[in-house]
């Protein structure tokens, strides 16, 4: 045997410091059924040589190491990764979560060293219900939960006592002392209450506590689909170490939504830890939190010193980088504003209102910053304010834009950021008088950069829409063709809702979206047109606006006309024939059942303004030069 | 062989098209007291003498195409003509037009008019 343990590691280890990789010996180990689906647990007599310590536990993805008697009795070991919690007050335990057997128990045989009982260590804080020899300790095995032992982090310090279970062959229990969790933070409330760090959350342990402030609140959100309804909010909090995304759902809504206010500081226990669904946030943390009917919040009233918004700049030239539709944090100063505006949801066919304004900073370019509803009406741009915004919704519309979400946080003339101050005299001095670069990208004219006019010919010799994102571009064309068979579908007649409906065949229509059946439905068209120009042609889809635009009728006249005047329906084809049109259109490359082919949208369709499309013209031949 | 085209010009194009047939644009005004000619600004600002082959039957202003052939350096004999309605004649990019004529005489051979006999 020519491994060593790492002789007085278990020691340091309870006693709260870190030690690397210590070298251990597993002198027995016992298994403990689940109950219910959760998976078997075993727990582990350790030994450094020196000492040998009965409050260890296997992380449960190792339980294969025992299943296979790769890691038996009397085995050595290398701890590469592990975890020491503390459970009731001063109990320490440790979680062994990553290992390497260095050498298999029956090569090694006995015993190494004289390991004795780790001594309990004087408790410093009020357990009173401890005596010295408390019959071992199992751990707690919660139901339906992957949890075994955790912290009881309670306030009002209740100790749960958990029924003994058969003694284990070490004998006595090992008490810890009055330690923390590594590199957690002092408890600072009276009432033996432990606090650990977010960036310590795991699913393995669900008794932990946490004190955190909310740096993101969300609106609550209700949805419906087939499989129910509901409401949710999530927040972000924030400590120390990291931060962590939180939701609430339904009952939890009514709970926690008024109580937790952005900016104040919580002791947050007992969530549902799970991997983080890094679509929905753009925290940095591997887990995130569900609250549920044991989370318990409270909020804490010292005076704490916890940061705030921990943010990640991105300079407005390296966004073109950035992935569209991305979450983004960015910072810079209100060079201007529009009005407030509004628009027709696509999807929701509401009136969303909304306000374009261009946001600036020193790496020289421009970006246009769309707010929505309440945040656009009541913004001010006066004053050239610096703002700061937290998940910001990247688009590669206009070449590269960006939208203030509902989960976004924005902050006007930050007092606690650094770079807000060198904004602020970066722009009083030079930036006001700049000129910066904006994003190419579609549109027409006006600000936020120049259209990418494609003629055919270009969008298919220069695959376009064959990259990774979609392309934008605009071209225009001339109706050639419009396929009239399909054009049209019976839709869910809901708001917001544009399904296609399936007939029952008893005069009711289902939708699966809303779950519901109606005997109505509104028309909605997609048109497959052949546009044309000069140098070649394209297969173009046109959706409801942009179809009714070129056809001249809208969907439920149409719809009506299709099965009442078959000559008249047919002659609206005929008339919207080699019409020509200034179109926006959106290529990309689409995978249907290994099959690829390139799939053209219309975004927009609108009538050729002849004197703007002229004077462009005579602008491109000058260009030519010839 | 019959020359066909009516190129459109303007007033400095006319030396050059001398005895052919063109088709200019531009803006009439002061017609004659026996209505048999008027004045026709063209789109690049030059005026030029119409001589109708009859009298005219209305008064002609504003926005007005005429055909004919070239009689002169700053005079045209007109066949055809038709003038435009107000609205028209008053939402008309000169400007825009004048540069069309120009670039489509430049690069005649891009902008074909008329038959190929």
């Amino acid at each position: 045997m020519a491994e060593q343990l790492t002789a007085g590691a278990l020691e340091s280890i309870i006693g709260g410091e870190s030690i690397d990789n210590p070298v251990l010996q597993v002198l027995s180990s016992k298994r403990i059924s689940a109950q219910g689906s959760t998976a078997d647990r075993y727990r582990l007599l350790l030994s450094d040589g020196e000492t040998s310590y009965s409050h260890a536990m296997l992380a449960t993805q190792l339980n294969s190491l025992m299943e296979s008697g790769e890691m038996d009795n009397l085995a050595i070991v290398k701890v590469n990764r592990y975890l020491c919690n503390t459970i009731q007050g001063d109990k320490r335990v440790m979680i062994l979560l990553d290992v390497a057997v260095l050498t298999k128990g029956s090569d090694v045989g006995q015993r190494l060293g004289n390991p004795q009982q780790l001594k309990a260590q004087t408790a410093s804080d009020k357990d009173s219900h401890h005596s010295a020899q408390l019959p071992p300790q199992m751990p707690k095995q919660e139901a339906g939960g992957q949890s075994y032992m955790g912290v009881v982090s309670q306030k009002q310090n209740t100790n749960k006592q958990s029924p003994p279970a058969n003694p284990y062959k070490a004998g006595n229990a090992n008490k810890g002392g009055n330690f923390s969790m590594k590199g957690s933070s002092t408890p600072t409330t009276p009432g033996s209450t432990r606090v650990h760090t977010i960036s310590s959350l795991t699913p393995y342990q669900n008794r932990w506590r946490i004190r955190a402030r909310v740096t993101q609140k969300g609106s609550v959100r209700t949805w419906s689909n087939s499989r129910g309804e509901g409401k949710l909010f999530s927040v972000n909090f924030t400590d120390e170490s990291g931060e962590i995304r939180a939701t609430g759902f339904n009952e939890a809504v009514d709970k926690y939504y008024d109580m937790l206010e952005m900016n104040k500081v919580y002791y947050v226990s007992r969530g549902t830890l799970k991997t983080a669904n890094k679509q929905y946030s753009n925290v940095q943390n591997d887990y995130e939190m569900t609250f549920n009917q044991d989370t318990a919040i409270e909020p804490c009233t010292e005076e704490v010193d916890l940061p705030g918004i921990n943010f990640q700049f991105v300079a407005l030239n390296e966004l073109e980088s950035k992935a569209a539709n991305s979450l983004v944090d960015v910072i810079g100063v209100v060079k201007s504003c529009n009005e407030v505006g509004t628009v027709t949801g696509k999807q929701s066919q509401k009136e969303i209102t909304k306000r374009d304004i261009t946001v600036v900073d020193q790496s020289g370019m421009s970006i246009s910053m769309t707010l929505w509803g309440n945040d656009a009406v009541t913004f001010s741009g006066d004053g050239n304010p610096v703002m700061a915004v937290k998940g910001a919704r990247l688009s590669d519309y206009g070449g590269r834009s960006l939208s203030v979400l509902a989960s976004s946080q924005v902050l006007m003339n930050p007092t606690d950021l650094k770079i807000a101050f060198q904004l602020r005299s970066w722009f009083d001095t030079e930036g006001q008088g700049m000129e910066f670069q904006s994003f190419r990208g579609e549109g027409g004219g006006g600000s936020g950069g120049s259209t990418n006019w494609m003629t055919f010919a270009d969008v298919k010799s220069q695959n376009i829409g064959g990259g990774e994102k979609a392309d934008y571009f605009t071209s225009k064309g001339t109706v050639i063709f419009l396929r009239k068979e399909n054009c049209m579908y019976k839709a869910c007649p809901t708001e917001s809702c544009n399904k296609k409906l399936i007939d029952q065949g008893n005069g009711m229509f289902r939708c699966e979206k809303c779950s519901r059946e109606f005997p109505n439905f509104k028309w909605r068209m997609i048109l497959s047109a052949n546009l044309a120009d000069f140098s070649d042609n394209q297969w173009v889809t046109c959706f409801q606006e942009s179809a009714e635009l070129l056809l001249g009728k809208d969907a439920q006249e149409l719809g009506d006309m299709k099965d009442a005047d078959e000559a008249a329906f047919d002659q609206v084809f005929q008339d919207a024939m080699f019409k020509p049109y200034i179109f926006k259109l959106r290529a990309k490359m689409e995978t249907y059942n290994d099959e690829t082919r390139l799939k053209t949208i219309c975004v927009n369709a609108n009538p050729v303004n002849w004197k703007e499309y002229g004077n462009r013209l005579v602008e491109e031949i000058n260009k030519l030069a010839l | 062989m019959a020359d066909f085209s009516k190129t459109r010009v303007n007033g400095s194009m006319l030396p050059s098209f001398q005895g052919r047939n063109v088709c200019v644009l531009g803006m009439a005004k002061d017609v004659d007291q026996n209505g048999q000619a008027f004045t026709l600004t063209t789109s690049d600002g030059q005026d030029i003498r119409v001589n109708t082959q009859e009298p005219l039957s209305e008064y002609v202003a504003g926005l007005t195409e005429v055909e004919g052939q070239v009689v002169s350096n700053n005079a045209i004999s007109c066949q055809n003509y038709i003038t435009f309605p107000q609205e028209t004649s008053d939402a008309f990019d000169m400007k825009l037009y004048n540069n069309a004529v120009e670039l489509s005489a430049r690069f005649s051979n891009h902008y074909i008019v008329g038959v190929q006999g």
